[in-house]
């Protein structure tokens, strides 16, 4: 159902949504009907195109079902070819729809913008409602003043960006996703440093893991951080700073 | 719209075409140079997906070429509506 609502940023990308299940036409239907879900669904009954793509999970034993495929996403473009996939190694694990829109520079859901006296940071993320085992992605987008940067891990004695995500045991995170610095030379010191400059983007990849038994009422999190950095201009660099981040989450249980 | 809409579609089509512009721009920002996940089971990035056909919820025939839209499909596999 995540997906079905995100089916708007998709097709403003030009994108169309589908999605595959070895399930008989009438018990998707009925899913699809209860959950006003418009996109076509289309059933793989036998698993044949499941068995043809090379996507059965070995790993799945079970009585009753089998040639269970592996969960997860192709993007194709419109010659047919995988431009991009997304699997996730747990078998109950999910890569929301909203988090590879934000992947590819979507704007996230729920802004909130800092200024500081060089740069301006807005943090977003794909989801706000997310359930077990979904994996969502956090988002931080800057944009540093003209002739002003903040730096990149290396070697040198200035404070890198650096996010530090509380511990909670509800998150697992996966990895934080930052541009590629450019080498920028001080010549008054002689020295060559990773900066970043001008508008860019870095990514928290994360998977949320609780339990909420289905019919448990939703519940309020949130993700706390804190951001270091160090900006400096090409004339004057100014004492390092912290910023304290959250993003808001609702914790819904699964729903069947 | 539509520029956004242009940018978003080229962004979603290159998410595994290599490291991404190191310094940001006024028209995109400098996007995550490295991402893990494009690995996994199935046609590997840059290959042709397997034709397909099979009908969904209202009983219709669909192909890709039926689904895709002007610049492609986000084709979803999932296990199952019920368990």
């Amino acid at each position: 159902m995540e997906l079905a609502g995100q089916e708007e940023g998709f097709r403003s990308a030009g994108l169309a949504l589908a999605s595959v299940i070895p399930e008989p036409v009438e018990v998707i239907r009925e899913f699809t009907s209860r959950h006003a879900v418009r996109y076509p669904v289309l059933a793989d009954v036998g698993s044949v195109l499941i068995k043809r793509i090379g996507l059965v999970d070995p790993g799945f034993k079970s009585d009753t079902v089998k040639d269970i495929p592996f969960a997860g996403s192709f993007v194709l473009d419109a010659q047919g070819i995988v431009r991009d996939k997304f699997f996730e190694p747990g078998n109950t694990d999910r890569r929301t729809g909203g988090s590879i829109l934000v992947l590819a520079g979507a704007a996230g859901t729920h802004t909130t913008e800092i200024r500081t006296d060089h740069f301006t940071l807005r943090t977003s993320q794909s989801n706000v409602t997310v359930a077990p085992g979904q994996r969502i992605a956090l988002v931080l987008d800057f944009e540093v003043e003209d002739k002003h940067h903040l730096y990149g891990v290396g070697d040198h004695s200035y404070r890198p960006l650096r996010l530090r995500v509380e511990q909670d045991p509800l998150l697992e995170i996966h990895e934080l996703l930052w541009p590629t610095p450019r080498p920028y030379l001080f010549a008054p010191l002689n020295e060559t440093v990773p900066v970043f400059e001008g508008r860019f983007r870095a990514v928290v990849d994360l998977t949320l893991r609780y339990d909420l038994p289905p019919g448990s009422p939703e519940r309020p999190a949130h993700v706390a951080a804190t951001l270091d950095y160090q900006v400096c201009s090409d004339t004057v660099c100014y004492p390092p700073g912290t910023l304290p981040l959250s993003w808001p989450l609702t914790l819904r249980p699964w729903l069947r | 719209m539509w520029q956004v809409g242009r940018v978003l579609a080229l962004a979603l089509l290159g998410l595994h075409c290599g490291p991404a512009t190191p310094v940001g721009s006024a028209s995109r920002p400098a996007m995550p140079a490295t991402r893990s996940t494009s690995q996994g089971p199935g046609p590997a990035v840059g290959e042709s997906f397997p034709a397909f056909e099979a009908f969904d919820q209202e009983g219709r025939r669909q192909t890709f070429e039926s689904l895709r839209g002007p610049n492609g499909l986000l084709l979803n596999i999932n296990r199952s509506v019920v368990w």
